[in-house]
């Protein structure tokens, strides 16, 4: 069982500008978290300072306990990293090495590794030797090598990120299987949102060495605390249109939408803000309605999955913005009225941080 | 007639066909896909276009010249690497104009057009700098901007996008597609990728290769929306299309497609198309409903394996009758059951001939013909 706390974390690899800065999180035992953000981030840092790979400003605990001088093997962890490390050995005695110096008996050995590759879907390739692998299935069998221990933590650098696309699926899948069945705390860093809102609860968003939003997946998808969180996350993401309070209007020069009247107070003394949306709540008519705003479809891109993104502009060209759905009535040139859902609108500051009152 | 042609082209090394039999023809101006996997020779076949490695059969025809035995200095290809290859010593500058020094530009005409390009591509503040300055995102902008001024009639475009973040990835693949749909951009571009999403969002045409060969070669948005054959439908989608085996039976005088108790497709009125005994019939992942919408759908009763749940979507692994499934909804769901039915329209089967692995029709093109 472990516990994780991070408490004010900084670290600079080259003294002058800081990888990460000011990090506190807490990642409770058996938890699923995904830290989540652009190369360069320090999503990467971060993870192997939990690892004790680098010693930061700050604190690191493990169930309370400051971990400042336990070296990285007296951590109760495990790691899985992006390109998959495997010993040029059988997948079989690969999955034995770190049993090597358990006191086990050799079946109880052996049937944990028969555990795990059954989990993991790897029986029939046991005997296989590991650098005759592809990278997808090397990378399983590094998994598994990670998991064989049982550590309380498991941490996985972007496990995915150098596997082929079309195999990257079965391998989530795996993953998935393993979040259910052994119950450990599992920290996995991606670049991928996709990876970060099937494979975690809560995910931690960082940009610029800091993080920005520390929620559970839904809270990140429907109520980003910063423009970047919103932009960052959904694909295509949130739009984001300029706006301006006028005569008691939210006003985008060439349409406006009615007033919010719990943000009013704030718009009042501000007066400019930003209107986030995010593509999939834009709802969409070929009819005009009240308070629906025409917009005009400049170009239709079929994304899959029986989805379109539609790119459309405002009247006078002055605000574009996407909308994603089947859309099936709709084609390229059409005008449409568009609704912007009040529930589903977000208000953020010229700072880009949502206005919550 | 094609700008580019190819011609039977095979590449052998040490007995191992990387690529055979490849005769395609591309279009002048047009934005073609080479889709497939990781080693079903998308490389190897542009090194070929591109003269850097030759074929051991076959010609390469371009504007009508052979230009088989050509250097790659004298064609008119540029290509962009997968892992940009830039090169260190040089600054930004230095770099894309190396292309038009090997041509023996004059300086001012150099200036003009590296400067031109680095303005198209946004990237006019990095030109003084060396590639390890650069981010990822401004490294491959670089090696782009330096196959673009070089004036080619085919780019080549090996995976530009694959070694960059996916959010990266989304904003460098819509800026490219504009650079090159452009008015003024001339060139014809083919442009390799293992996914398919980038193929369907950027090009025309798709060709789709696997294990050295062409298993189709046609207009993207149509092969899309009515898959050719088997082997496109698995890599033009995401999940890869369901399919169920099934064979023709009859009772009485009406004329079914059984794959199991519930996957029964009535045919009567396909008689006279379908001649073989075995099928197969393709269904999306995401036209698996939860709810009845109308009488003419049909149930599926499946077992859930598991659900990757998102707030923009579900994806459903599931096992109907034995066999794997998967099923994609559009918004997030929770299921508490293991045993769950679904409901699909006949209209959504795609039925593909077991023996060629061909599309013989969509139930609904026909259907609707009839009515």
């Amino acid at each position: 069982m472990a516990r994780i706390e991070l408490k004010n974390i900084t670290y600079s690899y080259n003294g002058e500008t800081n990888a990460v800065e000011d990090i506190n999180l807490t990642f409770s035992k058996e938890g699923r978290y995904s830290l989540l953000g652009p190369s360069g981030c320090g999503k990467t840092t971060l993870l192997k300072i939990i690892a004790g790979l680098l010693s930061p400003q700050g604190e690191v605990l493990f169930d309370g306990q400051g971990m400042r001088d336990t070296p990285v093997e007296d951590r109760d962890i495990a790691m899985v990293f992006q390109f998959p490390v495997v010993y040029p050995m059988s997948v079989f005695e690969n999955l034995m090495f770190p049993l090597r110096r358990k006191k086990m008996s050799k079946k109880e050995k052996k049937e944990r590794v028969l555990q795990i590759s059954n989990i993991l879907g790897i029986e029939s390739i046991l005997h296989i030797s590991a650098n005759k692998l592809g990278p997808a299935d090397a990378q399983t069998v590094a998994l598994g090598r990670a998991l064989i221990k049982g550590a309380a933590v498991l941490l996985l650098d972007e496990p995915l990120s150098s596997i082929e696309p079309e195999k990257r699926t079965l391998l989530r899948i795996k993953i998935k299987r393993i979040q259910e069945e052994e119950k450990k705390l599992f920290i996995y860093v991606t670049h991928d949102q996709l990876e970060a809102l099937t494979l975690s609860d809560k995910i931690a968003v960082m940009n610029d060495g800091r993080v920005l939003q520390f929620d559970s997946k839904e809270k990140i998808y429907d109520r980003p605390a910063n423009l970047f969180v919103g932009y960052f996350i959904g694909s295509p993401g949130m739009n984001i249109l300029d706006g301006e309070l006028k005569e008691g209007k939210l006003n985008f020069e060439d349409f406006t939408l009615p007033a919010i009247p719990r943000l009013q107070g704030y718009l009042e003394q501000h007066k400019k803000f930003k209107l986030g949306i995010r593509p999939e709540y834009l709802r969409i008519s070929k009819k005009k309605r009240e308070f629906w705003v025409l917009f005009k479809c400049n170009e239709i891109e079929e994304k899959g999955r029986g989805v379109r993104i539609l790119y459309l502009k405002s009247e006078n060209n002055q605000n574009e913005i996407k909308a994603l759905g089947t859309f099936s009535d709709v084609s390229t040139g059409d005008k449409v009225w568009i609704q912007f859902p009040r529930d589903k609108v977000r208000i953020y500051d010229k700072k880009g941080q949502q206005i919550t009152i | 007639m094609g700008i580019l042609r190819l011609e039977g082209i095979e590449r052998k090394v040490l007995r191992k066909k990387i690529l055979q039999d490849i005769s395609i023809e591309v279009k002048e101006q047009s934005f073609t896909a080479i889709l497939g996997p990781v080693g079903a020779g998308k490389t190897t076949l542009f090194k070929i276009i591109a003269g850097s490695i030759k074929p051991s059969k076959g010609k390469i025809y371009l504007r009508g010249k052979d230009i088989t035995n050509l250097s790659p200095q004298k064609r008119k290809v540029a290509m962009v690497f997968q892992a940009f290859s830039l090169y260190p010593n040089l600054t930004v500058y230095e770099n894309m104009a190396s292309p038009l020094r090997a041509a023996r530009r004059g300086e001012s005409e150099i200036r003009e057009k590296v400067e031109t390009q680095a303005e198209i591509l946004r990237m006019g503040s990095l030109l003084d700098k060396h590639p390890y300055e650069l981010s990822g995102g401004e490294g491959q902008r670089v090696a782009i901007g330096r196959a673009l001024v070089k004036e080619a009639d085919v780019y080549l475009f090996d995976e530009p996008l694959t070694n960059l973040d996916y959010k990266l990835r989304e904003s460098m693949s819509r800026e490219l597609k504009d650079i090159l749909t452009a008015e003024g951009f001339e060139g014809t571009v083919l442009y390799a990728t293992p996914n398919y999403e980038e193929a369907l969002s950027m090009s025309t045409e798709t060709i789709l290769l696997q294990e050295g060969k062409v298993i189709w070669g046609g207009p993207t948005l149509e092969s899309y929306l009515m898959p050719p054959c088997i082997a496109f439908a698995k890599n033009f989608s995401s999940p890869p299309m369901n399919l169920f085996e099934c064979r023709l039976t009859r009772e009485g005088d009406e004329l079914y497609l059984y794959a199991s108790k519930e996957i029964k497709l009535n045919v009567t009125h396909l008689k006279g198309l379908l001649h073989e005994n075995g099928y197969i019939l393709g269904l999306q992942p995401h036209v698996l409903y939860t709810e009845k919408k109308g009488p003419e759908m049909m149930p599926i009763t499946v077992n859930l394996t598991l659900a990757e749940i998102t707030p923009s979507g579900t994806m459903l692994h599931l096992e109907h009758e034995g066999k794997r499934a998967t099923g994609f909804l559009q918004f997030p769901q929770d299921f508490k059951e293991k045993s769950l039915q679904f409901f699909v329209y006949p209209q959504d089967f795609f039925i593909f001939s077991k023996q060629s692995g061909e599309l013989i029709m969509n139930y609904r093109s026909v259907h609707n013909g009839k009515n």
